[in-house]
């Protein structure tokens, strides 16, 4: 049963074996010419200014999960969407369709109970 | 080539969706429905917490009536997902039973407590709608979506109480514990699959067949991992470090229907699961040892702990690590009146369990979180009904004669001796006898102690709810009649054939 993850064997083998060569190489050939300005932060970056472990408030999180749930559901859309000429020519147009539209009644159900119990206010 | 393939792939679709028979998951999805709409109500400002608790009961009734709808003949669904017959509709009436009695002594309780949050009846139905999704499954997949279902709704119930630090404590200690025990499962499945090519529970059934099981170490480690898995969610030994805390910092009636139904249904899952490879040959001596293993310790070491709990909820939550146990060595038997005798012991365990913590709820008028066993003290000269009706509980628990406790207990361990498996039916019994110290510890306080004079604990207080005590008496008549009349019932789950 082996044989069948070969492919994969030789890729894990090609992806570490590459990224180390260029690593080693990097490390062996490159020029190692250290001055402050080359140190600092790159103009994009911000010098850090106090440490990033600190407590958040939970309306963060809140907002966080809100959005990983009704981010979710693109796992469902996108697929049906994909799907649904196959079904429609199967002549199961209508079926599929209102799968979506009792899908998103759930969804609006959901919706309509944390806007209602106030999870998205802010203040 | 375009054309053929798109009428194949018609065809297809079409064979697909005629497997769709919504039929067989009328309970499943009456009381997923609801749950939807009792969250819906709870927007409602007034009385919303009374509306849910009567409606919670109508959708659990209409849905247990749902389960006749779908007959006594096995029948599949959903492309091989959803496999309902005789075995899953009474593990259906259980959960909805559990449900029912569960919103009954939850009431009052969360009422007095200030945790009447409406939500809580909605989580309760969510949960009930995951235990059925487990049980009925006959697909991996569908196993670990209704087991999610569950846990994530027994998570928020645990923790519900939000201004207790037991309560919260309780609540993110069996998230982790969970979690822990759901990588478990998924790490299982995924074994399972990578081995035979298939989530679905015949699929697996014909690939250990053809293949002998034991040869195929990835089955063997898959299998092994979902039984660990599973023996989190039981609280078997040593898989039981969460059970006491939790059992102590959740709300009473929480901790009621987290004590009987998740349980029940776990055992219900490897019933079903563990039958497909009832007909491999050699059957796999590691897994017969490890589910007899399992059985022993979590008798032994529920009784050991048991014994000298001084807190009521914690020796409970001993006892029911040991009466799974007992429920253990009738799933290590392996025969199909183990099977029967199991279902029994599932129908007794939640009339005993709910009732003892229905009477608890009664009693801890504000104090449960302390409950202590010295608290009893006197209790049958101050309120002799409620001292009587928890002696009866106890004594079940116990398995004392006339009660279903003994019929449940006699019915398993006959099972096991029918098996040829007499010394850990043994073990079981001489267990049991262990166990009859710390019940009767309590109905000795209760009898024979005189009342404590300061314990802060007033046992006068005791007010009775309408519908605690609805709970109370049904679990009691079930205790003696079906203690008393068992063949009827046993009779009614020899029958069923998984």
């Amino acid at each position: 049963m082996f044989h069948s993850f070969g492919p994969i064997l030789m890729q894990l083998v090609l992806a570490i074996g590459f990224a180390g060569a260029i690593v080693a190489l990097t490390a062996i050939i490159g020029p190692k010419k250290i001055n402050p300005v080359k140190m600092d932060s790159y103009e994009c970056g911000v010098d850090p200014f106090a440490d990033a472990r600190g407590a958040f408030h939970v309306k963060f999180f809140l907002v966080a999960v809100l959005f990983i749930l009704f981010d979710v559901e693109a796992i469902f859309v996108i697929p049906w969407a994909g799907s649904f000429l196959a079904f429609k020519k199967a002549g199961l147009g209508l079926f599929i369709y209102l799968e979506m539209a009792f899908f998103m009644a759930i969804l609006l159900a959901g919706y309509y109970y944390i806007l209602k119990k106030g999870a998205l206010k802010w203040e | 080539m375009t054309e053929i393939m798109t009428d194949t792939i018609s065809t297809n679709l079409q064979t697909i969706i005629s497997t769709m028979r919504l039929g067989l998951l009328a309970p499943h999805l009456i009381v997923s429905m609801g749950g939807i709409l009792l969250m819906l109500v709870s927007l409602l400002k007034k009385a919303a917490f009374k509306i849910n608790a009567f409606l919670a009961i109508v959708v659990l009734g209409i849905a247990s009536v749902c389960a006749l709808n779908t007959g006594s003949d096995p029948q599949t669904g959903f492309n091989g997902m959803i496999k309902s017959d005789m075995f899953s509709n009474v593990f259906i009436w259980i959960y909805c039973a559990t449900g029912i009695f569960t919103v009954l002594i939850s009431h009052k309780y969360m009422e007095r407590r200030k945790i009447n949050v409406p939500e809580y009846y909605s989580l309760l139905l969510f949960a009930v709608s995951g235990l059925m999704f487990m049980t009925s499954a006959s697909d991996l997949m569908i196993l670990f979506v209704g087991l999610e279902i569950l846990s994530v709704s027994l998570f928020v119930m645990a923790g519900i109480d939000i201004h207790d630090l037991r309560s919260t404590e309780a609540g993110l200690k069996y998230f982790l514990m969970s979690v822990f025990a759901s990588a478990f499962l998924l790490f299982g499945i995924a074994f399972v699959y990578g081995a035979t090519g298939s989530t679905e529970y015949s699929a697996i059934k014909d690939f250990a067949l053809s293949n002998s099981f034991g040869r195929s170490p990835y089955l063997y480690a898959g299998v092994l991992l979902v039984l660990g898995g599973m023996a989190f969610k039981i609280s078997a030994v040593p898989f039981h470090m969460w059970t006491p805390d939790v059992y102590q910092g959740a709300p009473l009636p929480v901790t009621a229907f987290l004590s009987t139904a998740p349980k029940i249904a776990s055992f219900g899952f490897l019933f079903k699961f563990m039958a497909q490879f009832q007909n491999v040959q050699p059957y796999p001596d590691l897994l017969e040892d490890i589910v007899i293993s399992l059985a022993v310790l979590s008798m032994i070491v529920g009784n050991l702990l048991a014994l000298n709990q001084e807190d009521l909820k914690r020796m409970l939550a001993y006892s029911s690590i040991t009466h799974m146990g007992y429920v253990m060595t009738a799933f290590a038997s392996r025969s199909d009146t183990a099977i029967s005798a199991a279902l029994f012991y599932f129908a007794a365990y939640i009339f005993m369990n709910i009732g003892i913590f229905a009477v608890i709820a009664v009693i801890s008028e504000n104090n449960d979180k302390n409950l202590t066993l010295e608290n009893f003290r006197g209790m049958a000269q101050k309120k002799p009904a409620m001292a009587f009706l928890f002696m009866i509980f106890l004594f079940s628990l116990a398995g004392i004669p006339p009660l279903i406790g003994f019929a449940a207990k006699f019915f398993v361990f006959s099972a096991v001796i029918q098996s040829g498996l007499y010394g850990l039916a043994v073990i079981g019994i001489l267990n049991s006898a262990v166990s009859a110290y710390y019940y009767l510890r309590v109905v000795i306080n209760m009898y024979l102690k005189a009342p404590e004079q300061d314990s802060g604990f007033d046992l006068n207080a005791i007010k009775y709810g309408m519908a605690e005590m609805l709970a109370i008496t049904s679990c009691i008549a079930a205790i003696i009649i079906l203690g008393l009349q068992p063949t009827s019932l046993i009779h009614f789950f020899e029958k069923i054939a998984l």
